[in-house]
């Protein structure tokens, strides 16, 4: 799965929807949440760190999102 | 030290059955994250920012060297060949694959080790002094106590379901090297006219409310521990705060009611407790007690020690400041360091375990400590191997010297793990050593612990630290608070916020002038920065943060 081909939801009531959408696929994902991206060059972007982080891994190795890369 | 019986094997059998069963379900589709999110809870299993997280306990911070093997081999096949050693003595595994969580659950139980009781809201793992059976200023071994308490705890159906979790610590010396104060029930052995009793404190926690335990009972004898911890835990199940999770820990209750009413309300439960108790918990622990006696130890020269301590200028640094007092003639404790300049506190390697694992079984009669402060200890070695422990240690990056120094610094995963974190701890604790590795300050600094946590549930214990960070999240940005004057000790206090927080780049600069101005300021080179705190007070080292202008306006408001 590449987050460049992200989606950016702008509509809230269709943010939900799919919200909604995502939370049924329990067999797939878990801790489902909305997060607050802007457009970027690369697909979106998040606005706050903790998405920044979740989206490449943890600092101190170089595991997670960003070892699949 | 303590080997499970026909009850406790087959009790973590038929857990891990249970939960292999759940774990199927989940997968299968039968069972929601929602579904299944309370059974995992029950087993140590978390969810954090990028993969499950397993929660390991090691009661009493006690391992073998076979459990240690185990936990390298463990994060080796299932894990990305590292663990971390977290400050209540558990040991977390961060890359889990579900499917693969019934497998490494079963192979703990191969070396009798679990993670029931790790999460939720139970009593948690019991934890102890890290130098139990071995301090020279022990009264008496605290681990058949908490050994005790952890058979009593585990399962026990009135506490399942307490209004939130729930942590014991236990020290058998007058001086505090468990965090007791800090802890819901806080256990210390003491000694009355010949007879042990138990002094006992209740409602120390950190977090968002932090608060230094009070004392419930000066000596509670021997014989009434149990039904006395059981009156009190009985107490608060009932009268805790279910309503609101952050007034829900027993530190609230006792806040909220005050110690005396708490006091008079135990002593009541107690006169029921106390019949309850048939003396079958007194048969048990003496059973217990039998599977801590001390080692056989040996009497001969340290001809070999000296030699090194005199000749190598390396192992002598090592062992001034990573070597304690043991209670036989001839030996030390020695701490592992799990905090090499610019790691990860806490992580080792699953071949560090093994070198770790090797060596308690040739020279420290097969023992080893995990410490709240997140190193490994050696607690039995004869001085005389002292310099072969060494040599091995160093050539697998475990010798570093900096035990009690700026740069053994606790920290909790923070953000770079953690679901609730706010802030990152790791990077900074890095920065941090980094810094004062290069200035090459760190021995003439001497004393000083650093503790960072990176949300305000205090996990690294920033509010005892004598210098304490917290990481919080400020309009998007990481920011970082300081807090002077923490001590984890038996003269447990909080740290005084200094003001403002600094940024994620500020925040190294901002350490290293709170050290400067201690250099500066410090009577003498023996005058510790906790003493120095104590005596001079937040003014110089708030002036060193923030300027001339900045202190006097702050004295003004």
């Amino acid at each position: 799965m590449d987050l460049r081909d992200a989606e950016l939801l702008t509509d809230e009531a269709h943010a939900q929807l799919r919200l909604v959408e995502a939370s049924a696929r329990h067999a797939e994902v878990v801790g489902v949440y909305l997060a607050d991206m802007e457009p970027g060059a690369n697909g979106p972007e998040p606005t706050h760190f903790r998405e920044a982080f979740r989206r490449t891994g943890p600092s101190n190795y170089a595991h997670g999102k960003q070892a699949e890369l | 030290m303590y080997a499970y019986n026909d009850f406790d094997a087959a009790f973590v059998a038929e857990r891990n059955r249970q939960f292999r069963a759940q774990v199927e379900r989940r997968i299968d589709g039968s069972l929601t994250e929602d579904e299944f999110k309370p059974l995992r809870l029950m087993n140590g299993l978390y969810l954090q920012l990028h993969a499950y997280m397993l929660r390991v306990a090691i009661p009493y911070g006690t391992l073998n060297s076979a459990q240690m093997r185990q936990l390298a081999y463990i994060a080796d096949r299932w894990d990305k060949g590292y663990g971390h050693f977290t400050t209540r003595q558990n040991i977390q595994y961060n890359w889990p694959q579900l499917r693969d969580v019934p497998d490494m659950l079963d192979a703990l139980a191969e070396v009798e080790m679990h993670a029931i009781q790790t999460s939720g809201n139970t009593i948690r793992n019991v934890t102890a002094d890290h130098f139990a059976g071995a301090a020279a200023d022990e009264i008496a071994d605290p681990r058949p106590v908490a050994e005790l308490l952890r058979q009593w705890s585990t399962d026990h159906p009135e506490f399942q379901f307490l209004p939130r979790k729930f942590k014991i610590a236990v020290t058998g010396s007058p001086n505090d090297r468990a965090v007791t104060a800090a802890h819901d029930v806080a256990i210390r052995i003491t000694e009355r006219e010949g007879e042990i009793g138990y002094a006992v404190l209740v409602g120390g926690g950190l977090g968002r409310t932090p608060m230094i335990g009070k004392v419930i009972n000066e000596f509670v004898p021997q014989e009434d521990l149990l039904p006395y911890v059981e009156a009190i835990v009985s107490v608060w199940n009932l009268l805790g705060r279910r309503d609101n999770k952050y007034k829900a820990r027993i530190k609230i209750t006792v806040h909220e009611h005050g110690i005396d009413e708490i006091r008079r309300l135990v002593e009541a439960r107690f006169a029921e407790t106390k019949p309850a108790f048939n003396g079958a918990d007194l048969d048990l622990f003496e059973t217990i007690k039998a599977h801590f006696t001390a080692p056989s130890f040996t009497n001969r020269p340290v001809s070999a020690y000296t030699r090194a301590y005199d000749n190598d200028p390396v192992f002598r640094a090592w062992a001034d400041t990573n070597l304690s007092d043991h209670q036989a003639e001839g030996y030390a404790i020695a701490q592992i360091s799990l905090k090499a300049h610019g790691e990860t506190p806490g992580d080792a390697t699953a071949d560090q375990m093994r070198v770790m694992a090797d060596i308690a079984q040739e020279f420290g009669h097969d023992e080893l400590r995990i410490s709240h402060e997140q190193n490994v200890i050696l607690p039995h070695v004869h001085k005389d191997d002292l310099p072969v422990i060494h040599a091995r240690l160093k050539s697998h990056g475990l010798a570093t010297a900096n035990i009690g120094l700026v740069s053994d610094i606790i920290a909790c995963p923070g953000m770079d793990y953690c679901a609730l974190a706010t802030a990152r701890s790791i990077p900074i604790a890095q920065e941090i050593a980094t810094r004062f590795d290069e200035l090459k300050i760190e021995h003439e600094i001497g004393d000083l612990k650093i503790k960072i946590s990176g949300c305000i549930n205090a996990c690294g214990h920033h509010h005892v630290g004598h210098i304490g960070i917290l990481g919080l999240d400020r309009a998007g940005v990481e920011n970082y608070q300081i807090t002077l004057g923490g001590d984890h000790t038996e003269t447990a206090a909080l740290g005084d916020r200094t003001g403002p927080g600094f940024s994620a780049e500020d925040i190294v600069p901002a350490i290293e002038r709170i050290v400067d101005a201690y250099l500066d300021h410090r009577d003498s080179a023996e005058e510790t920065f906790l003493q120095a705190y104590r005596r001079l007070g937040m003014a110089p080292f708030k002036t060193a943060l923030y300027g001339e202008k900045a202190d006097k306006r702050s004295e003004a408001a």
